[in-house]
């Protein structure tokens, strides 16, 4: 009786198992559920006077993967000029691509962009603001002054501190928050 | 094991002639120290029922006379002991024969020897008892084991501990809950051991490559934590244990009922504990709060003389925020972290919110054993585990509620043991088992690949004993062939399929001489072979508490293991004990991550982290001594050294604790103190001093920052009893980091972003009945 009970048990357990057998093909595109990824960054320079545009450009499609990012800055700044800068922020992963700009500006309180440039004469400043009237960094206007060579570092982040000390004016130091984006590039002024 | 009071108790009532007169009836006993059997005076003894109580006398027998007949209940207390319960069916003129552990006591009340264990074996172990769990209800499994030299804990801020044995975590740890090896993904760093220790009666840690019988590694210690077997008596009992603690504001409530009815002994336990976001000596560590709620059901049945049956069921379930200012997503993030002195977000709140850990894990077993002879049994045990683990995170878009990680694993294990006793002093023990475990990440990016994995094993156990001597041996061998369902790192991802076949194989052999009455040696050497897991091999992503990325690496082979330990233990006149044990492990193949440089990512870039290969030895010493000056006061002292080293590259492994020294000094008032009417027993004040040193072993090229500053932590305990009526109270205060000293640990993952707690006190309420 003992050993027939205990093989009765064991035949539903095994029954038990058996359907939990296969581990299953994940599905590769489970968007819905994965982080959002932001695979290309694009920081549009159009100038107040009709010489060409200057587009900076991050594209790195493999997100934490070990492929090299792609970068690229198309020519180089004037001397003393407004530019009216537009950074874009787009999920290349998906198709059609996902516009996640477009998620930055619906939650503009939780975001803000700093612009800081190794070039103490370049200046940005915040030409776009959220609901309290804080910057947010979508739209800016980046003044040059005299000619040099350096670098330009980008960073959105993710509820930072936006009535810190320094933070309305672009000081990153007090942000504090969480970085969604950071991108250095090297630009020339001449 | 069959309760060494109620044996006693019925071989007497055989011996007694019955003077059945209603209450005339009169009960004796002797009380004698389990260790060395000597008699101990000074034992209260109190019955429940009358609210009378005696004392041993200098030969340590106790009268009661002019009882009724019927069910007696008497508490057995002694300083240094942990309060017996006794129930006696009185019908006639009853004498007894109690033991109490006495001398065998640390002074932390931690029993480091003796053979009333868990587990038999000749490898060097020490046990938590059920009093240490119960003083320490406010604190997780990770952070009890601590208690136990040459443990320590990897922390993950204050929600989060795992154990760490002579250096080793994770993967080559095994905990055995019930038995149950505890599946879940135990790789990860950040994961706790999903077990309420306040289900155990005792939990034992063994130092060595032990627990062939179990599936598992063999390469590390091995946690075992056990419920006690329901005591054979038929009324209804039990318990309660409340806490405050001041930092978090923290309340923990849990309650056991247990009866061993006619038909069926059964036992139903459950935690609640909520507390909110904690406090360093300086600031409050913003989201990190914690919340837990835990039931666990155990049924044991004599289906006949021969054959035992008992089920036990537990369900685990939590909800753990990960400190605020530890989101560190990239490389400056954590710079900037490193750099700051205080995090850039202190606030104090009260909810549990991203990033944070939802982990439930609940367990089904039941065994079956079956006792051909006394010489020879069969157990059959069949248990199925279900873990839950979601992990949030901050995300864009409201997506904060949907979890970044979000792994289902199911394991079962069907096993058999057979155990048969040639004579007294051989016995062999073999068995089998079936592990299966099917784990899926539901609808949320694959930090590792679904698996299911067929782990299936064989072992064999000797033991042998001549007549000063002991020896054990020991045999396994294990296959696990691993179903791997992945995606690509590169995007478009694409599904992978890959079967791995490993073959494990391991022994040890033990050794125990009785050189000296009052001193001992036991050897141990252990060879055993990992098979590289699932993580180790294919994780990618971002881990939370590593801040950077993670990855396998595909071409892993096993690793292999020699680990021998040396225990010395001698006794001096029962006023001193010294106990050593040293050990040695030496690795090939040994499996570890570390930091492999910088990874540019569009969110500026992230350290990277990659599990790596090499040859590796630990090795180190565990040192303790117990003083007995009185009676009331003793004395104990501990001190860990280990140190770790990577032989191919002639480097120090990274993240091996660091040293520690520890001192406790306790006073036990001899005799209760009058408060009013009352009596308080037991009333006990303990100090203890801790001293971490400065890691100073550590690759120095690799890591990013240096291990913390050594630090020194000071906590005070006060105990009491009182017995009211029918019900037995006991009250503790605990106060940890009593000077609220600001320090960080080496191994808390948190230890970038923020201090460790500040000062914590604990106030605790409990009763029986």
């Amino acid at each position: 009786m003992f050993t027939k009970k205990l093989l009765n048990l064991l035949a539903a357990t095994i029954l038990v198992i058996s359907f939990g057998c296969d581990p299953g093909d994940p599905e590769p595109h489970d968007h819905d559920h994965e982080e959002e990824l932001i695979t290309t960054f694009t920081y549009t320079l159009t100038p107040t006077d009709d010489s060409p545009p200057v587009i900076l450009y991050f594209q790195d499609l493999d997100g934490d993967g070990g492929e090299e990012p792609k970068q690229s800055v198309t020519g180089s700044l004037k001397t003393n000029t407004t530019y009216a800068g537009i950074a874009s922020l787009l999920n290349e992963d998906e198709n059609p691509a996902h516009n996640v700009s477009e998620e930055v500006k619906e939650e503009a309180e939780e975001h803000q962009f700093f612009f800081n440039s190794s070039l103490s004469d370049v200046e940005v400043t915040y030409n776009d603001a959220d609901e309290n009237g804080n910057p947010l960094g979508l739209e800016t206007l980046l003044k040059t002054g005299v000619a040099g060579a350096g670098t330009i570092t980008i960073t959105l982040l993710h509820e930072p501190e936006k009535t810190a000390s320094g933070v309305k004016e672009g000081s990153i130091d007090n942000a504090g928050g969480s970085t969604d984006l950071q991108v250095t590039f090297n630009i020339v002024v001449e | 094991m069959l309760n060494k009071f109620v044996f006693i108790i019925l071989c007497f009532f055989n011996l007694c002639v019955a003077l059945a007169q209603n209450c005339d009836l009169k009960l004796a006993g002797i009380v004698k120290d389990a260790g060395n059997g000597e008699t101990l005076e000074f034992v209260n003894i109190y019955i429940k029922e009358n609210s009378r109580g005696v004392s041993t006398d200098g030969s340590g027998i106790f009268k009661i006379s002019n009882l009724c007949a019927g069910h007696l209940h008497l508490v057995v207390s002694h300083i240094g002991c942990t309060t017996q319960f006794v129930h006696v069916d009185l019908a006639s003129d009853t004498a007894l024969v109690l033991y109490m552990d006495h001398s065998k006591h640390k002074i932390n009340d931690i029993i480091v020897k003796g053979e009333r264990t868990v587990e038999k074996t000749l490898q060097s172990f020490e046990t938590i008892n059920i009093k240490t769990i119960t003083d320490n209800n406010d604190l997780n499994l990770g952070s009890l084991l601590t208690k136990i030299s040459g443990v320590s804990a990897l922390k993950s801020g204050g929600g989060n501990a795992k154990p760490i044995i002579h250096g080793l975590f994770a993967n080559r740890i095994t905990i055995l809950n019930n038995e149950v090896p505890q599946a879940g993904q135990q790789w990860g760093f950040d994961h706790s051991p999903e077990i309420d220790p306040l289900s155990a009666n005792n939990i034992q840690v063994i130092k060595g490559t032990a627990a062939l019988a179990y599936p598992g590694s063999k390469l590390g210690g091995v946690v075992l934590l056990k419920p006690s077997k329901i005591p054979n008596e038929p009324h209804l009992h039990g318990e309660g244990k409340y806490f405050y603690e001041s930092n978090g504001l923290g309340n923990g409530l849990h309650l056991k009922m247990e009866q061993h009815h006619s038909k069926i002994a059964w036992r139903l336990s459950g935690t609640l504990k909520k507390r909110f976001d904690q406090k360093t000596p300086n600031y409050f560590l913003t989201n990190t709060g914690a919340q837990e709620a835990n039931l666990a059901l155990q049924l044991e049945k004599n289906i006949t003389e021969k054959w035992f049956v008992n089920f036990y069921g537990s369900t685990y379930n939590t909800d753990i925020a990960i400190l605020l200012p530890s989101h560190a997503n990239n490389f400056v993030d954590l710079q900037n972290s490193i750099d700051r002195e205080v995090p850039y977000i202190t606030e104090f709140t009260t909810t549990i919110n991203p990033p944070r850990q939802q982990v439930n894990h609940h367990l089904i077993k039941l065994n079956s054993k079956y006792f051909f002879t006394n010489k020879n049994q069969l157990a059959i045990t069949l248990t199925g585990q279900l873990n839950r683990r979601k992990e949030f995170d901050i995300r864009r878009g409201g997506d904060s509620h949907i979890p970044i990680i979000n792994l289902k694993q199911f394991a079962w294990l069907i096993e058999g043991k057979y155990k048969h006793q040639f004579s007294d002093d051989f016995t062999v023990k073999t068995g089998a088992q079936l592990n299966i475990i099917d784990n899926k990440s539901v609808r949320a990016a694959l930090i590792i690949p679904n698996y299911l994995a067929y782990e299936s094993g064989l072992f064999a156990l000797l033991n042998k004993g001549f007549n000063n001597t002991k020896l054990e041996l020991g045999l396994r061998y294990d296959n696990v062939l691993q179903n791997v369902v992945g995606l690509t790192i590169a995007r478009p991802k694409q599904v992978f399929k890959e079967q791995n076949n490993f073959n494990n194989f391991s022994g040890s052999f033990g050794w125990k001489q009785q050189i000296l009455e009052n001193f001992n040696a036991s050897f141990n050497i252990g060879y055993a072979t990992r098979n590289p897991a699932i993580n180790e091999l294919y994780i990618f992503g971002r881990v939370p508490g590593i801040s950077g990325i993670i990855e396998g690496t595909n071409n892993l082979v096993s690793e292999q293991s020699v680990k021998t330990t040396l225990g010395l233990k001698s006794n001096f006149a029962q006023l001193l004990n010294l106990e050593v044990l040293l050990y040695y492990q030496h690795f090939d193949n040994y499996i570890y991550y570390e930091p492999r440089g910088f990874r540019l990512t569009i969110d500026g870039g992230s350290f990277f982290y990659k599990h790596l290969q090499t040859d590796a030895q630990i090795y180190g010493l565990d040192f303790s001594a117990q003083l007995k000056i009185s009676e009331s006061l003793k004395a104990n002292f501990t001190y860990s050294y280990l140190k770790g080293d990577d032989l191919s590259r002639n480097l120090p492994l990274i993240y091996m604790p660091p040293n520690n020294i520890a001192a406790t000094i306790q006073y036990e008032f001899f005799q209760p103190i009058k408060i009013f009417s009352q009596q308080l027993e037991n009333v006990t004040l303990s100090i203890d001093d801790n001293y971490t040193f400065e890691q100073t072993n550590y690759p120095k090229e690799i890591d990013f920052t240096p291990p913390p500053a050594a630090y020194n932590l000071v906590n005070f305990k006060a105990a009491a009893d009182l017995q009211m009526n029918k019900t037995r109270w006991h009250f503790t205060l605990k106060v940890d980091n009593l000077f609220n000293t600001s320090y960080r640990n080496y191994l808390n993952l948190q230890r970038f972003f923020a201090d460790e707690l500040g000062r914590n006190v604990v106030l605790g309420v409990g009763f029986k009945f």
